[in-house]
């Protein structure tokens, strides 16, 4: 589903990435651990072809995203979700807006704009659905900034889930969360994957929270320093 | 008041109305989309981006007296120095928004494949929102003003008929439009203050939708529709473009053009500090720290209705009368000469200080004040210690744009006889001497981006984002 292949990358002259090697396959569920500034965020932009990488290839389900662009690049990330560390919701609108929002790589942006201003029925139970998996039914009409730090990594999440990707992409969701919210929105993303065969690669701080993921591959200096099939 | 006076004052009033709703409306179809290019930062935004920052340097009535000139007397030259000049405001509005507003939102969109439209309108829009229309209401005060006076100059308008009355020595007439103006600033000031409290997008394209159709009716139903002129406008543009040109460096129109700079300067400066002196005692007596309860039991009653609703009073007027108006009651008062425009400046920047100070004082965070208070210290050293350090820098800032606001605002003064640049500007045009017109012009705008450009460290040292102020800047 996602490869990368010897991939070097360094913003001017800090090497962030030196020759990283790994690919997920097809409804495989990966942790990848590591201090930070190992290089997992990099990891996580390149995937969505954010921009290139210095040296090396990054494969989505077989496509070199380099040179991408256009409609075509469109439609490779419309297949990945991703969550980002700091959620990057639109504060201003509701909670629904913004989980419908997942669903923009399909849309015009006409379409886009509909959906958000008139949603249709499918488009309500999508939005309804996703929040009842977060559990977050009754805040669909709130606006964003009022929801504390945990509701908005589940709103982030449900935004993910309404988004249908095949492969979900977390960027530590687990961080600033205290550690029984932590393993609660771990297990979310694992159950939404499992659920719908989705692969899931999630960056995380803590190895305790590995448990229950295939595989543990540990991100050191901008390389593998482990790769491990998760016993548990 | 005789029949001729009212029916003159419904055609002025109705002109003012169209060329401040059709200026508006020119200013945010151009201005918005102008700002998206600028904000770009590519070699067609910097272009735009110059050409904007010397538009904005004009003053308005410096671009009024050329507009007259290119287009002649009446209604369209207003529309066009104003629309040109918001058109400018705007752009430069908009690209900073969307510098300060926060691009990740946006861009986790595009991550999830959204267009690149999809993911600005939805992901930098609604944050972008608030300041956008607070700023056009802020905008549509200020068009208000500047359609006012720009008929001072033969622009269509109030400002016209103010003039005259003042040159007739008809204090009554006088007295009457400028009630008239008041109000009418006055009103548009509480319509964009409910555009900006209620602004649910549907209310806000509703009334741009209303202000474009007030633009149309109140300029065709007026003696003297503009759209009459429009024909032989292009040939006498060409015409004042090739009179005009080159400008005149003679030494003698440049030594008049650098004592002209000498005395606005000196103009802007004893108005800016007249203005804070002023603005102080005001400011107090409005400001309402009692109202957040902090200074209960310190003994301390900062105000009451007594004193608060007077001093509102005055500080409302004396911001709603734009200088120029202001400028011809010092002539009347002081004569001819620099004092006029000093007595102008120092009355509006009061105004507009004492509103803002006040505002600085009330929105300051009243945490560590009780904090103050709460240790048993007095309410001055309170609001001293406390209230004053965090007011300060906005409050800096604020001073700073009205400065350079009124830099430009005294070159306008000139021309109504206040001396300085604006003077010699103004006699220029009169006396048709289209190449010593274009030096002065030319003058005013280097005179306002030098002092732009000197301000912008000390507004860096305040780190104050220009956005903050730029409300105010206008």
């Amino acid at each position: 589903m996602l490869a990368y292949e010897d991939v070097r990358h360094a913003y001017g002259e800090r090497v962030v990435l030196d020759g990283c090697s790994f690919a997920v396959a097809r409804a495989e569920t990966v942790a990848l651990l590591g201090p930070s500034g190992a290089g997992k965020t990099t990891l996580f932009r390149l995937a969505f072809g954010a921009f290139d990488p210095s040296a090396g290839r990054v494969l989505v389900d077989g496509t070199d995203l380099r040179g991408l662009h256009g409609a075509a690049l469109r439609r490779v990330r419309s297949r990945i979700a991703v969550i980002f560390q700091a959620h990057e919701l639109v504060e201003e609108l509701s909670v629904a807006a913004n989980v419908i929002a997942g669903t923009f790589g399909r849309r015009t942006t006409f379409d886009a704009l509909r959906a958000v201003l008139r949603p249709n029925e499918v488009e309500q139970r999508l939005v309804r659905d996703a929040l009842e998996h977060v559990g977050l039914a009754d805040r669909a009409a709130d606006r964003t900034f009022k929801l504390s730090g945990g509701q908005r990594q589940r709103v982030a999440v449900a935004r993910a889930i309404a988004q249908r990707a095949e492969l979900v992409l977390a960027d530590e969701p687990a961080a600033s969360l205290d550690p029984a919210l932590a393993r609660e929105i771990v297990d979310l993303l694992l159950a939404d994957a499992r659920e719908r065969g989705a692969a899931l690669v999630c960056t995380l701080h803590q190895p305790e929270l590995t448990h229950g993921f295939d595989r543990v591959i540990t991100i050191d200096a901008g390389r593998v320093a482990s790769d491990k099939t998760n016993a548990a | 008041m005789t029949e001729t006076v009212v029916a003159y004052l419904r055609d002025a009033v109705l002109q003012t109305i169209g060329i401040t709703a059709a200026s508006f409306v020119i200013a945010i179809v151009c201005g918005i989309p102008l700002g998206l290019v600028v904000a770009r930062e590519d070699a067609a935004g910097r272009i735009v981006s110059a050409i904007v920052a010397v538009m904005r340097a004009i003053p308005e009535l410096v671009l009024a007296i050329v507009a007259v000139v290119a287009v002649g007397l009446g209604p369209i030259a207003g529309i066009v120095a104003l629309g040109a000049h918001y058109t400018a405001v705007l752009a430069k509005f908009t690209a900073e928004l969307l510098h300060a507003v926060r691009r990740e939102p946006a861009e986790a969109l595009r991550a999830t494949g959204a267009t690149r439209t999809a993911a600005y309108l939805v992901g930098l829009l609604p944050a972008a929102w608030p300041g956008l229309v607070g700023f056009a209401a802020y905008a549509i005060e200020s068009i208000a003003r500047g359609a006012v006076i720009v008929g001072v100059v033969g622009a269509g308008g109030l400002g016209a008929g103010l003039i005259q009355a003042l040159n007739l020595a008809d204090y009554r007439t006088f007295g009457v439009l400028l009630a008239v103006l008041v109000a009418l600033v006055v009103a548009v000031d509480a319509l964009s203050d409910r555009l900006r409290r209620g602004a649910s997008p549907r209310n806000v394209a509703f009334a741009f939708i209303a202000i474009a159709a007030v633009a149309v009716v109140s300029l065709a139903t007026s003696d003297d529709p503009p759209w009459t002129h429009v024909h032989g406008i292009v040939a006498h543009v060409a015409g004042f473009i090739a009179s005009s040109l080159p400008p005149d460096l003679s030494a003698h129109v440049l030594t008049l053009a650098w004592q002209g700079v000498l005395v606005s300067l000196a103009v802007a400066v004893a108005g800016t500090l007249i203005g804070i002196v002023l603005a102080i005692p005001f400011a107090l007596a409005i400001a309402a720290p009692l109202a957040r309860g902090w200074t209960r039991g310190t003994g301390w009653r900062p105000w009451s209705w007594l004193t608060e609703v007077p001093a509102r009073f005055v500080l409302a007027v004396s911001r709603a009368t734009p200088p120029v108006a202001l400028g011809l009651i010092g002539l009347s008062i002081v004569g001819l000469g620099p004092k006029a425009g000093i007595f102008a400046l120092a009355i509006h920047t009061a105004g507009v200080l004492g509103k803002l100070l006040a505002e600085s004082l009330e929105t300051a965070e009243p945490g560590p004040a009780s904090a103050l208070v709460a240790t048993g210290s007095t309410a001055s050293t309170a609001v001293a210690f406390a209230l004053l350090p965090s007011a300060l820098p906005s409050l800096a800032a604020h001073v700073l744009y009205r400065f350079e606001w009124n830099v430009r605002a005294s070159t306008v003064l000139g021309m109504i006889g206040a001396g300085g640049l604006g003077q010699a500007l103004y006699n220029a045009q009169q006396l048709l001497f289209y190449r010593q017109l274009a030096t002065y012009v030319i003058v005013a705008v280097l005179l306002v981006l030098i002092i732009d450009a000197a301000a912008s460290p000390l507004r860096e040292g305040l780190r104050i984002s220009r956005l903050a102020t730029s409300a105010d800047e206008i």
